[in-house]
């Protein structure tokens, strides 16, 4: 799966972020697909900070077994987004638009240009269209559904781009005040589980 | 008299009758294809070891009919660049001119890679990887595996987390390079540089890339693409890269001079003969046997070698220059005589026939050819030409008007002859000159030197090669081997240098066979390196340990890896994969000749050219591998073959100088010195104005020959008689005129051409002037 799932893997985050953010200001989850994204999402001009903690489990098919990982989250949309774990081992991902960049103990073991890889960048402009308000960049790239609307309300986005599908099913997204659980089905059965708590925004 | 010219009758019909017999024969031949432009052509065929030659076709084809495409803009403005690239690919594919378009990338071509490597997991190992295995730091993969699993960006896993606990076989795919300097997104490939992005599109066709029949639709489809490029606002560069944008580039080039030189020539001619003779029937004769002589040159040339090359045409036009002596010896003398006049200078016509014949069959023997063509060309027009005139002009006799008093010209001759004293003055001190400039006369036989793309086109080619690390296919390394593994294992030995010579940073990048697939050898060798560096020291344990999984998996992936023998993967095996194409470029199929397997490893970009040397020092310490150096090579050819002509001029003398002998007796240093100096003087004036030779230089030397001999022998036949010299005289400003304009000429080859030929001529006619005591009139 590679670069695809590499790539997958790069979605995984910066869609989350997107939905998180997205989530934190949402009114009322609105039942029309797009416009449901839309109304979700809101206005995100005065995003100034927000943070939170994380617990991942990530189910591995081939071992029948489950990773459990966990640690905290920050976003600053100038610095961009901080993905710290602290469980099972330490390291930490800072995501800005052109670079990702990996440090453990202090050492960095990482740092990619976002340019370098064919999704990431194509992610990375979702994850920023979310923030200068471009609906129509997360429409493009995924089909957007409504499984749930009353609360909690949950969506699924199922990938157009041929070389994203190959690697991810769906992302579901779940929440009720806000967005709190990111499933994401990777075609070879592989699944995430994230979960959002204590989310703060200023 | 009418007798005569019934004598004369018979013959002449029967020259008639061969000419129409030639134009019959020629017209079918005519055709865009005729005419060959590619510069190699005149070079003579490598006559080094056949897979060499083999090799550098194999780099031909690869580059030949293929053309890249860069659309550049501002790096912000990618997305539109992407969608630019998209119609010019689609505008080139709907024009019809290439046989196919790429713009898109291969969906799911890494999963593909993916399936074949997957069973050779313990085998691959990019050399960064087992130099840490084999240095005891496989601990700091252990961290890298952790990390990439439970971090939500981690490096995609290849394989079962049992198979390949550490995911070796992940990183190998991410070390792969099959787009060298590209990168390929979800849309493509494309380049950076700096905050500037190219999307790469890559187009192929059919045909020739120097014939011109493949140039225009070629050509016109890239422009429709190019004005698409112009009027996008993202987009503010359109580069190309193709030999076929050369090959346009010089047949354009060559075509546009041919006809400046060929009109140039033509005007001169009849401007010149108006002034002189003041009769239209003096202006057709010339024209006639210059036509029929080119006619001859071209039909007979087109019989014997089926095409002509461009260069060759050039100098047929020059032919213009010789062929028409013949005929202003013939007008010139008949002007003053009511004689039919052509036995008086037959002799003399037949001897500069005789001895330009001889000077340009010399050229015939040289391996060039383009130089055999030449010859081939020069000497039927020449004997063509004096057929016409010694058969067909005694026939316009009658036409012809006759003056008792000198031309114009005569009487310009008759006040220059008083100025004898000061011209020799000045000759003498040109020798001086020229003896100066003879011991700093240098050489330069680089091709570079030949290069006549336009600078634009060059700075273009440029670019592309650094941005896309592909410099061409000017110099690669060809490895041989006595069979396929062999060939791998000597690529690998080569690869350690090169691999140091890019980390260096002297070297861009390199693309080999084994770089896909490594020997059956070195897959030994990283399985027992990861047999000893990852499963005896318990790497899986520890991973397992550290993720807080059982230590259960850690003895799963043990078994899995000592009773998982898969047996070697073979070049064979990336057959139906996206490198197919790249690997079957670079490998030589065995054939039944030569040594049974070879490759070819392509290098990107150097620092220098000293890096070159290091390449070929590289080579040379091992066994089965050789640094071929295109550009060298052929600089060395033209190197050998400037030497060869020297020696075949040398030759063209003695046989000329027996000649001369055995008709003039002591006397013929008179006549062989007009050229014979004029020659030594041009080379040694051209190495005071610090222009390095080359071998076109020594070519036009032999033309210096031919013209300056006719001008010896016309004289010194007729005795100094004024007509002789109104013909010599006349024929001598014609070639001036025409080969003047060679020197114009961008393509270099013609430049060096004309500016030897240009003060050559104008010696010869100098010496031959100062040496004769006086005009008789």
């Amino acid at each position: 799966m590679t670069l695809l799932s590499l790539v997958g893997r790069f979605a995984v985050v910066l869609v989350s972020m997107v939905f998180i953010v997205s989530a934190v200001w949402a009114s009322e989850p609105d039942t029309e697909d797009a416009s449901a994204l839309e109304n979700l999402l809101g206005d995100q001009a005065s995003v100034a900070f927000l943070e939170g903690k994380f617990e991942q489990s990530k189910y591995i098919a081939d071992l029948d077994t489950t990773l459990d990982s966990s640690g905290h989250f920050s976003f600053v949309p100038d610095e961009g987004l901080r993905w710290s774990i602290r469980k099972p081992v330490s390291t930490n991902l800072r995501i800005t638009p052109n670079e990702i960049v990996e440090r453990q103990d202090g050492e960095e073991v990482m740092r990619m240009n976002v340019d370098e890889q064919p999704m990431t960048r194509a992610i990375s402009e979702v994850f920023f269209a979310i923030f200068g308000g471009d609906w129509d960049a997360l429409e493009k790239r995924f089909t957007i559904r409504s499984m749930q609307e009353a609360s909690p309300w949950r969506l699924e986005l199922e990938p157009k781009d041929e070389l994203l599908k190959s690697y991810l099913n769906t992302i579901e997204l779940q929440g009720s005040e806000y967005l709190e659980v990111l499933i994401l089905s990777e075609s070879n059965g592989d699944r995430t589980r994230i979960q959002l708590n204590d989310v703060k925004a200023r | 008299m009418i007798a005569r010219c019934r004598s004369y009758r018979w013959p002449a019909l029967l020259w008639a009758l061969v000419l129409l017999l030639l134009v019959m024969q020629l017209l079918p031949r005519l055709s865009s294809n005729t005419f060959d432009t590619s510069i190699l052509a005149l070079l003579p065929q490598d006559q080094q070891e056949p897979l060499v030659e083999r090799a550098m076709n194999r780099m031909n084809s690869f580059v030949a009919n293929r053309v890249l495409l860069l659309v550049g803009g501002a790096n912000a403005d990618r997305d539109k660049l992407q969608v630019l690239a998209d119609q010019v690919a689609s505008s080139l594919s709907d024009s019809g001119a290439f046989t196919s378009v790429t713009v898109r990338a291969r969906v799911g071509w890494l999963s593909q890679m993916t399936t074949v490597y997957e069973p050779y997991r313990y085998q691959l190992l990019p050399e960064n990887i087992a130099e840490k295995l084999a240095s005891g730091q496989g601990l700091a993969l252990v961290s890298g595996a952790v990390r990439e699993l439970v971090s939500p960006i981690g490096r995609p896993r290849s394989a079962s987390i049992i198979d390949d606990p550490l995911n070796l076989l992940g990183i190998w795919l991410e070390n792969l390079t099959p787009a060298a300097g590209f990168a390929v997104d979800e849309q493509g490939l494309y380049a950076r540089d700096g905050d500037r992005h190219y999307r790469v599109v890559t187009a192929s066709f059919a045909g020739d890339p120097f014939a011109q029949a493949t140039h225009k639709p070629l050509l016109d489809a890239i422009q429709a693409a190019g004005e698409l490029v112009h009027e996008n606002k993202a987009s503010n560069e359109f580069l190309r890269s193709g030999l076929v944008f050369h090959a346009a580039a010089g047949a354009e080039q060559a075509k546009g001079e041919l006809s400046t030189i060929g009109v140039g020539s033509l005007v001169a001619i009849v401007v010149l003969l108006l002034w002189q003779f003041r009769s239209l029937y003096y202006l057709w004769l010339p024209v006639i046997s210059i036509g029929t002589g080119l006619l001859v040159a071209l039909s007979v040339s087109l019989m014997i070698f089926g095409q002509v090359h461009l260069v060759t045409l050039a100098f047929g036009a020059s032919l213009v220059g010789v062929s028409v002596d013949y005929a202003f010896h013939y007008l010139c003398h008949v002007r003053y005589s009511r004689t039919e006049g052509i036995g008086r200078i037959l002799p003399g016509i037949t001897l500069g026939l005789v001895s330009s014949c001889l000077a340009y069959g010399a050229q015939a023997l040289t391996p060039f050819p383009g130089l055999q063509q030449i010859a081939l060309f020069s000497a039927a027009g020449l004997i063509g030409a004096w057929i016409t005139v010694v058969l067909w002009f005694p026939l316009a006799r009658p036409w012809l008007p006759v003056s008792e008093t000198a031309g114009q010209l005569g009487q310009w001759l008759q006040v220059l002859a008083r100025f004898r004293a000061p011209l020799a003055m000045l000759l003498v001190a040109l020798v001086l000159v020229a003896l100066a400039g003879l011991p700093i006369i240098h050489f330069d036989d680089s091709l570079g030197a030949l290069q006549s793309s336009p600078a634009a086109l060059v700075a273009q080619e440029q670019k592309v090669q650094r941005l896309s690390q592909n410099p061409g296919s000017a110099r690669f390394l060809l490895v041989e081997g006595e069979s396929v593994q062999q060939v791998l294992e000597r690529e690998e030995r080569a690869r350690v240098a090169l691999d140091r010579l890019v980390s260096d940073g002297q070297l861009q990048a390199y693309q080999s066979v084994s770089g896909f697939v490594p020997s059956i050898q070195q897959q030994q060798k990283n399985r027992q390196l990861v047999q000893a560096g990852v499963y005896e020291t318990g790497l899986p344990k520890q991973l397992f340990e550290s993720l807080g999984m059982s230590a259960r998996l850690a003895t799963r992936s043990e078994q899995q890896f000592s009773s998982y023998h898969p047996g070697w993967l073979v070049p064979d095996d990336l057959q139906k994969t996206p490198v197919a194409d790249l690997l079957t470029a670079l490998w030589l199929e065995p054939d039944l000749l030569e040594s049974p397997s070879a490759s070819l490893i392509t290098i990107g970009g150097a620092a220098n050219a000293s890096v070159y040397d290091k390449l070929a020092a590289l080579a040379n310490g091992l066994e089965g591998v050789r640094f071929v150096d295109r550009v060298g090579r052929t600089s060395a050819l033209l190197g050998g073959y400037r030497v060869t002509v020297s020696l075949w001029m040398a030759l063209a003398y003695s046989l000329v100088m027996l000649v001369l002998i055995m008709r003039y007796g002591r006397h013929w240093w008179r006549v062989i010195l007009p050229p014979a100096l004029a020659t030594v003087m041009t080379l040694g004036l051209l190495a005071v104005f610090g222009q390095p030779l080359n071998l076109f230089n020594l070519l036009a030397a032999l033309l210096i020959l031919g013209i300056g001999l006719d001008i010896g022998i016309f004289v010194r036949e007729s005795n100094g008689e004024l007509p002789a010299w109104e013909a010599v005289t006349l024929s001598a400003i014609t070639s001036l005129l025409a080969f003047g304009l060679l020197a114009l000429s961008e393509t270099p080859v013609l430049h060096h051409f004309g500016m030897t030929v240009l003060p050559g001529i104008g010696l010869a006619w100098l010496i031959a002037f100062v040496l004769q005591r006086r005009i008789q009139s």
